[in-house]
């Protein structure tokens, strides 16, 4: 029997505190222990088998006996979990706690939201914006999207032109505190 | 007389085309191709440079590399098209739905190639795809419609007029639109010329034609079209209707048949009128008469016809046995259509879920990435279209449906039940889909009673919210923490290279941010 632990977070599609877990493992069953902000259980779960380095599929049967299928696969530094037919997300606490995150909010910048094209940037370098003031408009997937501010403030940068292609995540633009000059 | 069954048309006067070309990808290209191949003719296909080796290249039997990716550079490239179906020696071509499906210069110019065109002549065509001259048309059948504005481009004070008319909210629209696609409902007079401004901007980036034009609101409406078969020798009929009121940002995303909202007597009206407005047009091959009904009152307007296979035209093939490309194909070919209306009696019930690549709990928003791992699901009475394969990238490039389920019972709530068996075993991975939400749909009491409208998802936003059990929400936390033993992530993007950088460009915003 071997153990293993360790500390990982729920990202999607509820996004949850970092919970810690201990698992006992046999040949044929795996014993859970989590601790945190759910339950503590035991679960025993039946790998059918792991097709590739970074997915694998299995069976698991919770202690009334039911049986549920799931999968998963690594998506960059997300595991992506599929179980009775919806989807959830984790990171390894430790993986999150190496970068900021996601979102724009936290920092100055305003991030594609997908993949896509720039449209039209509504604003120039030392404009102020107001918060939910439109910004940037884009293209993606046929539809266009409206880009707005996630707060009040300055633009110190524009980091994208009209006809650019941008990835998700990309910085579109960067925002200034209002209080903060230059 | 009767005819034996639906799907076995008896006289086969003509000689049968041999090579078709499908103008088209994804899903409705594989669809196109497995009714050709059963039909003895030689499907071959068009693709992109993103499409390359995609589900509908290697179902075909011969395929013509385009030139790019971008759809203006591909699938609506006009004389690229035709010259790939004139290279390939292609005795008729096949435009599947949206890109030129409605376009009648590409019609024109198949048949000034010498090349069949699957559908209905350009004259008609270009009628019907005019939002204001397809008005006349159905209002000169005796069909009513709702009031609308003349075109125009934002600024223009024909607009005004109108609003000042109509009141709000009101609808403004795409003059050359469809599937949504620049619609926007508008709520108060400020927000119109900005709201003008969007949705022609949208017109013209998706259709080339920025013109736009107002229409009256019809309150919680629902969406029900009918679908119509002519023939080249003026005999038209109806393949009775589907329901398509379940609809994010004006797209349907499901679609079943017969309608729980009608009553045998407002099916034949509905059906008159859809016939009535398809001869009024001089319309032959497959179409789609599309209506507002006002359930309450039983009112129903012409909204527009769309002359073209639509989407969610599998629910009809389900409930009458018969394969609607089979006859469109047929009938292209000259062949009249030995239907009669009598013989259309439909059986049981069927459903349609479109499956997307988005994000039901963000807005919708199209979710792109590998599909690591994709397994939908079969059993009785199933029916999958897709155009996508395990390992196949989705890409920016192209509307994100993946695919189309379709259960088939011998009640509403025998196939309802399928659907949701169905879904709970659809199994994605490596894009977000919209699959729980459609789920959530399926477990709805409201929609399980058949009483919704087109605002159902805005009536139930717990639908559109995440719906996790403590259970289930313990378990899936406990098998990721296994599962992150089990197999290791990829390495950090410094490592492996640009590859990982852009399956999750999040961390890499993140890390730059870093000082």
């Amino acid at each position: 029997m071997t153990q293993k632990h360790g500390e990982m977070r729920e990202t999607y599609p509820d996004a949850g505190e970092v919970y810690r877990y201990r698992l006992d493992e046999s040949e044929s069953e795996i014993a859970f222990e989590l601790e945190g902000e759910v339950p503590e259980g035991v679960i025993s779960a039946v790998v059918l088998g792991i097709e590739s380095r970074e997915s694998g599929e299995g069976l698991c049967r919770t202690e009334s006996g039911r049986i549920h299928a799931f999968a998963w696969a690594w998506v960059g530094p997300e595991l992506h979990l599929w179980l009775d037919g919806s989807l959830h997300v984790f990171q390894r606490a430790e993986t999150r706690r190496r970068g900021s995150g996601a979102g724009g909010d936290a920092s100055g910048d305003i991030l594609a939201p997908m993949p896509g094209a720039v449209l039209e940037v509504l604003v120039s370098e030392g404009d102020r914006v107001e918060r939910n003031q439109t910004v940037v408009l884009m293209e993606s997937m046929k539809m266009e999207l409206v880009i707005t501010a996630s707060r009040d403030g300055i633009v110190r940068r524009v980091a994208v032109q009209p006809g650019q292609q941008v990835e998700r995540g990309m910085r579109l633009l960067e925002l200034a505190p209002e209080n903060e000059t230059g | 007389m009767k005819q034996s069954g639906l799907g076995h048309p008896e006289s086969i006067s003509k000689l049968m085309f041999s090579k078709v070309l499908i103008a088209n990808r994804g899903e409705i290209a594989v669809r196109i191709n497995q009714t050709l191949r059963a039909m003895g003719i030689a499907p071959v296909a068009v693709y992109s440079e993103a499409d390359a080796g995609a589900p509908h290249v290697y179902t075909a039997e011969q395929s013509v590399a385009l030139l790019g990716s971008v759809a203006e550079e591909t699938y609506l490239n006009i004389p690229n098209l035709v010259q790939a179906a004139r290279d390939c020696d292609a005795d008729a071509v096949h435009p599947g739905y949206g890109f030129l499906s409605e376009n009648p210069e590409f019609a024109r110019a198949c048949a000034d190639a010498g090349i069949t065109f699957i559908g209905p002549t350009p004259e008609s065509m270009g009628a019907l795809g005019d939002k204001l001259r397809s008005k006349e048309i159905a209002l000169a059948a005796g069909v009513p419609v709702v009031p609308g504005s003349p075109e125009c481009l934002p600024g223009d004070p024909v607009a005004a007029e109108f609003a000042e008319r109509w009141g709000f909210p009101l609808l403004v629209k795409a003059a050359a639109g469809g599937g949504g696609r620049g619609m926007r409902l508008v709520n108060r007079r400020q927000d119109l010329e900005n709201d003008m401004e969007l949705a022609s901007r949208e017109a013209q980036a998706a259709f080339g034609d920025g013109r736009v034009f107002l229409e009256r609101n019809i309150a919680q409406p629902r969406h029900v079209e009918v679908q119509v078969l002519a023939d080249a020798f003026g005999h038209t009929i109806h393949l009775g209707e589907r329901e398509c009121s379940v609809q994010r940002r004006h797209q349907k995303i499901i679609e079943e048949t017969p309608s729980p909202a009608l009553t045998p007597e407002l099916r034949q009206r509905m059906g008159d009128a859809a016939i009535a407005v398809a001869r009024e047009a001089g319309y032959v091959n497959a179409g789609t008469v599309e209506f507002l009904l006002d359930s309450r009152s039983g009112e129903f307007y012409f909204l527009e016809m769309n002359a073209r296979l639509q989407v969610e035209h599998p629910v009809t093939e389900a409930v009458l046995g018969l394969d609607m490309v089979e006859w469109q194909v047929r009938i292209a070919n000259g062949e009249p259509l030995s239907l009669q209306q009598d013989d259309v009696q439909p059986r049981g019930h069927a459903i349609e879920c479109r499956i997307y690549a988005e994000d039901p709990y963000r807005d919708f928003v199209p979710s792109t990435g590998t599909l690591v791992r994709w397994r939908p699901p079969s059993g009785p009475g199933l029916r999958l279209d897709s155009g996508v394969a395990q390992g196949q990238e989705v890409s920016i490039y192209y509307d994100p449906m993946l695919a189309k389920l379709v259960a088939w019972g011998p009640t509403r709530d025998a196939s309802l039940r399928r659907m949701e068996v169905a879904l709970s075993q659809f199994l994605a991975l490596g894009v977000v889909t919209n699959i729980p939400l459609l789920r959530a749909v399926m477990g709805h009491s409201q929609f399980q009673r058949g009483e919704y409208d087109t605002g159902f998802l805005e009536w139930n936003p717990a639908v559109t919210r995440p719906a996790t059990s403590d259970e289930s929400r313990a378990m899936a936390r406990a098998l990721a923490a296994w599962a992150s033993h089990q197999t290791v992530a990829p390495s950090a993007p410094a490592a492996a290279g640009d590859n990982v950088v852009r399956a999750n460009p999040w961390q890499s915003a993140g890390e730059q941010r870093l000082p």
